[in-house]
């Protein structure tokens, strides 16, 4: 991508390209000098930046350009002294025009499809085996996730060693105040409810976290055979419909917050007392649903901080939500070997009770990592399988 | 606090959806009030306590909202003799029985409610460059033996952001004691422990001897971490190697009353951050956010800010690119004139907020045996609040009550 001519005009570097197809590209001179690549201003080793905001002149001007190595690069000579090049690639990947960096904004996720019960047939599913060992298929499973918010993984060893191996081809386990991994297990003095046989409403996992764990992982390695099924449903799907038939129930699920609540003493952290309070539903700065909130089992009465008269539509609003989940979701009775991983802030879940007879367990191993580590290990792999690099 | 003895309800009655209760209560010096709350009814019937509805060991509401009416009204009211209890008989077919002192803890009267404020945190007392002096310090061996002077320090970090720790031993094994006291260190793409020591191939730029600008770390995580341990082991002979400090909430506070525009654009305009690299694992962390977020009562939550991670591509339209840049400039000018300096001497550490307090560090030559070391990790505030709910119960006797508490 070779540059045909460089000038400038009102505080932007204009680039015209050698390709007559692609139209001029407009750079302001701050974000050039700012972005200087020279050894001075930009440490190659870290990728950071070197050059001081205190010595950013944040008038400096283009004093010279030229056109270096037929078009390949350009330099440029600043009003403060420095000269700073660039190459046309560079440059032009850093394109300011809109449906440019509108394509750029996928780097940061993907554009999710909610679904309703139609999903019941088509949960995206992988082979577990084949996800730890090849990297596209480890790509194409957390892309799913960003994308449906549910998938299933098959052939998975039914022991308790396969989620640390599996978040660590992406980064590593989330640790919280239950340890790194959990296990679910029917037990007598349960200090959480799915440590007991009894029917879960559907949740999401840690709305007592201000950081809650992102995407769950729950493996089968026991089932009952009576009952035990998982829930699930898409509550962006059911936002969306409140959002368009009840304005006002979509108005105080985004800005009520619940307290939430948990205590215990655990292994990993001894005496804990975690409390947070969220909205139910979050949303992101493109006005698209970021994450939802919702456990109904930690809702705290002790402290609700939620005004009188707020209290009754926001129960009728999150029953509103849990109905409608009810009529939209799909159920997997998962079978020794099987896992769901899934969007934790997103597909809530919930679990069918059940009864085990003398001598038989159900057992599950839980565990989480979160996005920030989902989608680095995505950038990364796609750097990897297909040289795509961003930054 | 009054106990249950205290506690009289005199009238329970329906009002409009609400469950309106009378009673006296006797203070201190032995006088009657009489007053009244009200309680949704629906609040009411979700909170009940019993068997089928409250799980005691998980302290976990069992009661599923599939089986909630929202609507649940009251068949009939019962006042105990004593007036202690309640007895309510819902239309669900329902019943439920509430203490009266069980009641009155969960009034929903705005000053009680204002006063619960303090579970979720520290209100925030913002600082300016006569801080200088104030800077909390304590003294490391007593934070990690006494819970009471824990529980101080733990109290001045939220409150401050900024705390000073003294007599801590020059080996990197105490960042793990104190960290382990509270809850567990927070694992980022550097590892749970980092050593901020010169690299001649940095991953980072806090690996060389760089000046580095007013900053938090990590901004480019959606999940940035929010409490900074630095522990000085050794510190450069030379000129430089100091920190300078500065509340970044005052300095947002200040630009919202002096300069609403460049408030404006900070607080509304997504900046790029990323970190492409390899420590304990090949990574390629990126976020956008605003440099100043708030949150939706318009309340300073974070400031995402550093010069070094900022994108080297921005997804902005072209004519905020010059106006973003002055503001930002103005950001930092602001910063410094309001900051704090220290330079650690070998046995302290600082802890921060490191969303809320930016820190800088002047830069310093690596010469022979003039050599700098600190040790640095982090936790989230859902660990360190956590852990000051368990204190305060410790140590003030603060019971942060469940459903059953009395």
């Amino acid at each position: 991508m070779k540059i045909r001519q460089a000038y400038t005009e009102d505080g932007y570097i204009i680039i015209v390209w050698q390709d007559t197809h692609l139209s001029d590209d407009k750079y302001p001179y701050v974000y050039l000098r700012d972005c200087c690549l020279c050894t001075t201003c930009f440490n190659h080793d870290s990728k950071q930046r070197m050059f001081l905001l205190n010595d950013l002149d944040v008038e400096v001007k283009a004093n010279e350009l030229q056109l270096e190595k037929e078009g390949e690069c350009v330099s440029i000579e600043w009003s403060d002294g420095h000269r700073s090049t660039f190459e046309s690639d560079w440059l032009r990947k850093r394109s300011f025009k809109s449906d440019e960096i509108h394509k750029r904004e996928l780097l940061y996720g993907e554009e999710h499809v909610s679904w309703g019960k139609e999903f019941q047939s088509s949960i995206p599913t992988f082979n577990f085996q084949k996800v730890m060992t090849d990297d596209q298929e480890l790509l194409d499973w957390l892309l799913s996730i960003d994308k449906f918010g549910l998938t299933v993984l098959t052939n998975v060893p039914c022991n308790d060693q396969q989620l640390p191996l599996l978040a660590g081809r992406v980064a590593y386990l989330k640790k919280n105040p239950f340890g790194e991994t959990f296990t679910v297990i029917s037990k007598a003095k349960p200090t959480n409810l799915a440590y007991t046989p009894v029917n879960l409403g559907f949740h999401t996992d840690q709305s007592y976290l201000g950081y809650p764990p992102e995407i769950q992982m729950l493996q089968c390695i026991k089932q009952a055979k009576v009952g035990g099924e998982n829930l699930l449903a898409d509550s962006f799907h059911a936002v969306k419909i409140i959002r368009e038939k009840h304005p006002d129930v979509f108005q105080i699920l985004t800005s009520v917050p619940i307290d939430s609540y948990a205590t215990g003493n655990e292994k990993s952290v001894g005496m804990f007392h975690a409390a947070y309070r969220h909205p139910v539903v979050r949303m992101d700065a493109h006005d698209t649903i970021h994450s939802v909130f919702l456990n109904p089992g930690s809702r705290n009465v002790s402290t609700t901080t939620v005004p009188l008269e707020m209290i009754k539509p926001l129960y009728a609003a999150i029953k509103l939500l849990n109905t409608i989940l009810n009529e939209n979701m799909v159920k997997y009775k998962m079978a020794k070997g099987d896992m769901l991983a899934f969007n934790n802030n997103r597909v809530l879940h919930a679990r069918v009770s059940y009864q085990l007879k003398e001598g038989e367990e159900r057992h599950l191993e839980g565990g989480y990592f979160d996005w920030d580590e989902a989608r680095s290990r995505i950038r990364v792999l796609r750097e990897t399988l297909f040289g795509e690099r961003y930054f | 606090m009054a106990s249950n003895q205290n506690i009289h309800i005199i009238k329970a009655e329906q009002e409009d959806g609400y469950l309106k209760i009378t009673w006296t209560t006797k203070g201190d010096s032995n006088d009657t009030l009489e007053s009244s709350d009200r309680y949704p009814n629906v609040f009411l019937r979700d909170s009940c306590q019993c068997s089928q509805c409250f799980n005691a060991s998980a302290k976990s509401r069992l009661l599923l909202m599939s089986d909630l009416d929202v609507d649940v009204t009251v068949n009939s009211l019962k006042v105990s003799d004593d007036g202690h209890t309640l007895d309510i008989s819902w239309s669900d077919g329902h019943h439920s029985q509430f203490e009266a002192m069980w009641l009155k803890k969960r009034s929903f009267n705005p000053d009680e409610i204002a006063k619960r404020e303090i579970y979720y945190g520290e209100k925030k007392q913002l600082w300016n460059k006569k801080f200088q002096d104030e800077i909390p310090k304590f003294s490391f061996p007593e934070v990690l033996n006494d819970k009471k002077t824990r529980l101080e320090w733990l109290t001045m970090l939220d409150r401050y952001g900024l705390t000073l720790l003294q007599d801590v031993p020059c080996d990197d094994k105490q960042l793990h004691r104190l960290i382990n006291k509270i809850a567990y260190m927070r694992l980022t793409n550097y590892g749970s422990l980092f050593s901020v020591v010169n690299n001649p191939n940095p991953n980072n730029l806090a690996y060389t001897g760089a000046t580095l600008g007013y900053h938090m770390d990590l901004p480019f995580y959606e999940y940035s971490p929010q409490v900074q341990f630095l522990q000085c082991v050794k510190q450069t002979s030379c000129e430089g190697g100091a920190n300078l400090f500065s509340d970044a909430f005052y300095t947002a506070t200040y630009m919202r009353d002096n300069h609403p525009d460049e408030y404006k654009l900070l607080s509304t305009t997504p900046v790029d951050y990323y970190d492409v690299g390899k420590d304990s694992y090949d990574f390629h962390l990126a976020y956008r956010r605003p440099i100043i977020c708030v949150d939706k009562a318009d309340e300073i939550k974070a400031i995402y800010f550093n010069q070094q991670v900022r994108a080297y591509i921005l997804n902005l339209p072209l004519e905020i690119i010059q106006p973003l840049y002055k503001a930002m400039k103005l950001f930092y000018t602001l910063l410094d004139e309001n900051s704090v300096k220290h330079k650690m001497k070998p046995g302290e550490m600082v802890v921060f907020d490191n969303i809320r307090v930016k820190h800088a560090r002047t830069g310093y030559e690596m010469k022979e045996g003039g050599g700098r070391h600190l040790e640095g990790a982090y936790m989230d505030w859902d660990e360190v609040h956590s852990h000051m709910r368990v204190l305060k119960e410790h140590v003030m006797g603060d019971v942060y009550y469940s459903h059953s508490d009395q």
